[in-house]
């Protein structure tokens, strides 16, 4: 504790330039970099360049496109279920965001052959990335990728599943198979979950 | 507040006209557009004026009652604003879209007149009576900065009221009967000459424009309203928009805010002067022009 | 003027029993003029001294941010929650928008205040969102709205500018992005006198009509201390105008003082944290 440089919001860092660049918390202006945040100044200098950030007690993260997030499905139709984002890259949301997931965005092959229905159910926890904005508000979830799709489902009885193929997950009381578009998890997303 | 938008370009277009002391209209930075006042036009009204700040075309109208005034100021009488955007100004201010602007409006002008204006003027008898007077305010277009435009227009307006004259009072017990002249022309007018008139200074780049129009409110980093007596006081300020602003271009913009202020209130005093004195044979225009 | 009928209305047209004291209101206002006069203040205060202020963050547990700030007798709680999605929006906003609310509570004043907003709180809620919205990062919480909810416990003057003191607090204990911290004070002006932080009988006696041509009134500004901004200013009353930029340097100098107080409750509140992270 003692070491460390303790900063309110609107404090000057330090100057931009080849060798410093503003992280988490701060915020750029006229050649200077000013935090944002009341926290600990860190210099992160794993890499060539020094990241200057201010790490602070609680983040204000909102989801923004790129990100991967954990989402809950809420409802399901032929072409869309719409979703609850729950965390973002990890982090815990203390407010949920609505968004949808199109059918075209669930995998990357065979699009037209997709039935929803087969690929999620409600109450499903599921690993997807934010898309790119568009003029709708709502955020623009997709799948399409080896590692995104359901983590977590429950059978229809009520019993946890677990994965046996990247479509199916078998039922853990019951044995019995159910089609979902499963999530191939990689050590590092399991942490990411896990939090 | 309104449908207009502007892209990038138009956008640095009249940035870059303001920088050069030359606006898209022609004029300079401290300038007014044209002005029309009209007063009287409203027959049930005990004072009425209709200004046109170039395309914000504003109504007000005083109506006077007799009401019982406050406990606690038993001298005063009561002045109350209300402001109404109606729908036909800008879609906009549709159903409740006007409402935020109309409270804003309102209030601010009570705030304005309210150091100014001597309330016990308008007592009849002491802790019994009293005259109120409603100000009503009615946008029928807006073309941008309708702060000014509402305050010059309500200020007229009350320049143009008189009340009634009481011949007489009669007290039986504890209600006082009040027994006000039959002849409509046996009024007295009030005395609101003090009243200030707010001056918007919208900052734009570096520099400030009186009388913004509805483009350079949507360029501008942030508006300074100042409400200022013809005696050059200043009685209110307000600021608008998300900008902030520097300590000295803050006191530069309430500096010139002020002798504007003073010049404009001049040239207010100078128009009803001219409207009372020429009551006889007036042109009347009405709203058809 | 729409009403709850689940709440107790009380009878219309009330009067506070205050007026009918045989010692007269005014009575109470001539002696702090007349006190005020001899440069004196009624709460042994010096004219350019501010009240004591106490500061506490994170008292909400349920909100994302919260501070409670304490002047004199004016004592307020302020709110902030996290970035959620704008009801009813059809367009996309690069820039996240501030929802305010700005609320007496009924028992807070004198006479005692509805539950619906009157103009003069929508007043100081236009005001209190036009100060605080400068200092927001608003661009990382893009389309959505931060809620930042005022209440007023007692009013003893000067609200606006501890609300928006306590503003600039609970969005820092919320870890909010902000270029800068914000403080706000105000100032009351009597026959040419000025007074740092009035209280509420102050705050009345310089917003009172009078006939002479001294300058009167009450100032407000809220400043970005080290960013040298000046977000939110306000005036009322009649002043002179070559005594504005005298106010205004005045404002900011009060600004800096309180600025002080903010950032050591700031940092305090920091070392607290990871302390406590650290025994864990």
């Amino acid at each position: 504790m003692e070491n460390k440089i303790i900063c309110v919001p609107g404090q000057r860092l330090c100057q931009v330039d080849a060798t410093h660049t503003q992280g988490k918390g701060t915020y750029k202006r006229q050649d200077y970099i000013y935090s944002s945040v009341a926290g600990i100044v860190n210099v992160d200098d794993s890499n060539k360049i020094s990241v200057i950030e201010v790490l602070s007690k609680d983040k204000t993260i909102v989801p923004a496109p790129g990100d991967i997030v954990t989402a809950m499905v809420t409802t399901i139709n032929q072409d869309m279920c719409k979703c609850l984002i729950t965390s973002v890259c990890g982090h815990e949301l203390n407010e949920t965001y609505r968004s949808s997931l199109r059918k075209q965005d669930v995998r990357t092959k065979e699009i037209d052959k997709i039935d929803m229905l087969q690929c999620f159910r409600p109450g499903d926890i599921i690993l997807a990335r934010i898309l790119p904005m568009t003029e709708a508000h709502t955020f623009k979830l997709t799948t399409a990728e080896n590692e995104l799709g359901v983590v977590i489902a429950c059978s229809e009885y009520g019993f946890p599943m677990i994965p046996i193929s990247w479509t199916e997950m078998q039922c853990t009381k019951t044995n019995v198979i159910e089609t979902r578009k499963v999530a191939k998890i990689v050590q590092e997303k399991k942490t990411a979950e896990n939090v | 507040m309104s449908l207009v938008s502007l892209n990038e370009g138009e956008k640095v277009y009249i940035i870059h006209g303001v920088e050069e002391n030359f606006r898209c209209d022609g004029r300079s930075r401290q300038d007014y557009r044209p002005l029309e006042l009209e007063m009287d036009i409203v027959s049930n009204a005990n004072g009425s004026a209709r200004l046109r700040l170039a395309n914000s075309d504003i109504l007000v109208c005083v109506k006077v009652e007799i009401d019982t005034p406050l406990p606690e100021t038993p001298n005063d009488g009561k002045i109350e604003y209300f402001v109404d955007c109606s729908a036909n100004a800008t879609p906009t201010f549709e159903g409740r879209g006007g409402e935020q602007l109309a409270a804003e409006l309102s209030r601010f002008l009570s705030l304005a007149h309210c150091p100014v204006f001597n309330l016990s003027k308008l007592c009849i008898v002491s802790g019994q009576s009293c005259w109120k007077l409603f100000v009503d305010v009615l946008i029928l277009e807006c073309g941008g900065n309708l702060f000014d435009a509402v305050s010059l227009a309500a200020k007229a307006a009350l320049c143009n009221t008189s009340l009634p004259n009481i011949v007489g009072t009669y007290e039986d017990g504890k209600n006082i009967d009040l027994q006000i002249s039959d002849d409509p022309f046996d009024t007295k007018p009030l005395d609101a000459r003090d009243l200030p008139v707010l001056v918007s200074l919208c900052k734009i780049g570096n520099n400030y424009v009186a009388d913004p129009t509805i483009e350079e409110e949507i360029c501008g980093a942030g508006c300074i309203v100042i409400s200022v007596t013809p005696k050059g006081k200043v009685s209110a300020v307000l600021k608008k928009g998300a900008g902030s602003f520097m300590p000295d271009t803050l006191n530069e913009i309430i500096m010139s805010g002020s002798q504007i202020g003073v010049l404009l209130n001049k040239a207010l005093e100078e128009t009803i002067t001219k409207d009372m004195s020429s009551n006889v044979c007036k042109q009347r225009f009405g709203f058809l022009k | 003027m729409p009403t709850n009928l689940y709440r107790f209305q009380g009878p219309e047209g009330t009067i506070p029993y205050q007026h009918y004291l045989i010692d007269k209101n005014n009575t109470k206002l001539t002696k702090i003029a007349t006190a005020l006069m001899k440069n004196e203040r009624c709460d042994g205060r010096d004219i350019s001294a501010h009240r004591n202020l106490c500061i506490k963050t994170g008292i909400v547990t349920q909100a994302k941010g919260s501070a409670y700030v304490e002047k004199g007798h004016t004592k307020l709680l302020c709110s902030v929650f996290d970035p959620k999605e704008v009801p009813n929006k059809v367009e996309y906003a690069k820039t996240g928008e501030l929802q305010c609310e700005f609320k007496f509570a009924t028992f807070s004043c004198r006479q005692r205040r509805n539950y619906t907003r009157d103009s003069e709180e929508r007043q100081l809620c236009n005001e209190f969102r036009r100060a605080i919205e400068p200092a927001v990062c608003r661009g990382e919480f893009a389309n959505f709205e931060i809620q930042v909810n005022v209440l007023v416990l007692e009013n003893d003057g000067s609200v606006l500018s501890t609300a928006i003191t306590a503003a600039g607090l609970a969005l820092m204990d919320g870890c909010i992005p902000m270029y800068d911290m914000i403080v706000a004070s105000s100032l009351g002006i009597f026959k040419n006198t000025i007074l740092v932080d009035p209280t509420y009988d102050e705050e009345t006696l310089c917003l009172s009509w009078t006939e002479d041509e001294e300058n009167r009134g009450t100032v407000m500004l809220a400043y970005m201390v080290s960013l040298e901004q000046i977000t939110e200013f306000s005036q009322n009353g009649s002043m002179d105008i070559n005594m504005f930029p005298e106010y205004v340097q005045l404002l900011i100098d009060q600004n800096c003082k309180i600025n002080k107080l903010v950032q050591s409750a700031a940092i305090t509140d920091v070392i607290g944290h990871f302390e406590s992270q650290t025994t864990d």
